[in-house]
């Protein structure tokens, strides 16, 4: 092994390593660069591993990449298998459905009396706590848990409770954008770890309802007094979010997890959907991609999801 | 080719008919590319790994550094452009692995690795850095959160400096910075390397 002298580390410093591998050094500075690589052979052996280390790092992130885009491939099986797997299914659940009938006969229940088709169409989700107070005069009905989409680990991640805002323009273009935004609408409130204290939680609660528009009017009422609390920013971010005005919601989001470490994981993903809100796709893939590469990250899932869904 | 691609997604499909698009596209690692050409020879690779009598892990291996291998070779020309589907280069390549599998077992066999796609490539070589490959992924994940992200915008995203900056994908504010940031994470990344010998045996 070879030792660096203070002179060899002046030559690294004054030599750009990176640009020399990258072939972006012009002819001369190129030129003085393998002259000092000649002359200095502590010099040239830190050239050569830093060559050798960034190929390595290529090939290994290219083999995560390969790894994650193969993770969710649906598997090409010989379609005869699945018709005699679908056959068998069949022919298993009428004997289950024979013999349940046989051992338990039961007498034909009476159609119900009120019945109408509207029955039978999926009825529009409802705000988790718009349902929550409404349980008050429903009382027989129970209000539906709310699940945090984060901790979900069902292999097959539901759809969004939510739709994504609207889209600006009309026309196929922005039905087609907004539809992909409803799959990958993934946004939650509050964030894991987040403490609302006076005045916020009557702004928590109107973000909670989704009224939208009453939570702006709040935030800017108290935006006037502490424009820089970051508890008022992240609402706003979210707010604006939830409004479709991602851009807005990217500056709000700006440097929040450097005095909140906590937010950090919440803010990516919420980040990546301001980006996309914008139509800034390519960049939102960025953040996607560093998320569904990050094993630990709450978001995971639903970043591998967006990626799925754009790409 | 006996592999329906009735199951493959519209996009998928779209790229496996344009040889150039899918060319590309594969060069840049986009995952859709990536799942077509692995859609592509996935029953290709099970038929060959049966017939050679290698498991299902095997196959899954095999078409993984298939993929690899082929995009690889895309980024460095060593497979340039033709008037045929990379996915014929990559089945090339995986009758070569399969080859290099068997001579573990068994004495040369020929006929089975001299094709005319993926001649340039030597599985001996691609496996014995594959390893050191992982450990580097290792040592990477060791270095922290903002090492690894400045590594991947450089290294694999192939983002500029500039870029980098202007779209806040890194908490820097300047390319000074950042190229001094990255670099501190290089030179740390080297020197782990350096120290467990893994650049020695890198061919």
């Amino acid at each position: 092994m070879i030792f660096l002298t203070a002179i060899d580390k002046i030559a690294m410093n004054k030599f750009d390593i990176e640009a020399y591998l990258d072939g972006s050094l012009d002819a001369e500075a190129r030129e003085d660069f393998e002259q000092e690589m000649r002359q200095n052979p502590a010099f040239a052996q830190q050239v050569e591993a830093q060559r050798k280390v960034t190929e390595l790092l290529r090939k290994q992130m290219l083999r995560e990449q390969v790894s994650s885009a193969l993770a969710n491939r649906p598997v090409a099986k010989r379609p005869y298998r699945w018709v005699v797997l679908a056959a068998l299914l069949i022919l298993l659940a009428g004997y289950f459905l024979f013999l349940r009938k046989r051992n338990n006969p039961t007498p034909p229940i009476p159609p119900p009396t009120n019945w109408n088709s509207d029955t039978l169409q999926t009825a529009p989700q409802e705000p988790t706590q718009n349902i929550v107070q409404d349980s008050l005069e429903i009382k027989n009905e129970k209000p539906p848990k709310p699940s945090p989409i984060a901790e979900n680990n069902a292999a097959d991640l539901p759809l969004p409770a939510y739709p994504s805002p609207n889209v600006r323009g009309q026309g196929a273009d922005n039905a087609a954008w907004k539809a992909m935004l409803d799959k990958v609408w993934y946004t939650q409130l509050p964030p894991k770890a987040a403490k609302f204290k006076e005045p916020f939680p009557a702004v928590v609660a109107s973000l909670s309802k989704r009224d939208f528009e009453n939570a702006f009017v709040q935030l800017e009422t108290l935006e006037g007094t502490s424009p820089d609390n970051d508890t008022l920013r992240l609402l706003k971010g979210y707010c604006l979010l939830e409004m479709g005005e991602g851009a807005d919601a990217l500056r709000y989001f700006s440097k929040l997890e450097e005095s909140n470490p906590n937010w950090k994981a919440w803010l990516e993903w919420h980040r990546g959907l301001s980006l996309l809100s914008s139509g800034e796709a390519k960049k939102a893939i960025l953040d996607f991609k560093k998320i569904a590469n990050a094993p630990d990250h709450p978001f995971r899932r639903q970043a591998r999801k967006a990626l799925n869904v754009l790409e | 080719m006996t592999f329906s691609i009735s199951k493959l997604l519209k996009a998928e499909k779209d790229l496996l008919a344009d040889k150039k698009g899918f060319y590309k596209a594969l060069g840049r690692a986009e995952p859709v590319a990536i799942r077509a050409l692995a859609g592509k020879l996935a029953y290709d690779v099970r038929q060959a790994t049966q017939h050679a009598g290698l498991t299902a892990e095997d196959a899954e291996e095999l078409l993984n550094d298939a993929v690899v291998i082929t995009i690889t070779n895309i980024q460095n020309q060593a497979f340039q452009f033709a008037d045929f589907s990379p996915a014929a280069y990559a089945n090339g390549v995986v009758k070569k692995l399969i080859a290099n599998r068997l001579r573990t077992k068994k004495p040369r066999q020929e006929a089975l690795e001299d094709n005319f796609f993926a001649s340039d490539f030597d599985p001996e070589v691609y496996l014995s850095n594959k390893e050191l490959e992982s450990i580097m992924g290792k040592l990477l994940s060791s270095l922290g959160e903002n090492c690894q992200q400045l590594l991947r915008l450089k290294y694999f995203d192939n983002l500029r400096d500039k870029e980098v900056v202007e779209q806040k994908l890194a908490p820097y504010t300047t390319t000074t910075s950042l190229k001094s940031k990255r670099s501190q994470c290089l030179n740390k990344l080297i020197e782990i390397a350096k120290s467990a010998g893994l650049l020695d045996s890198f061919r």
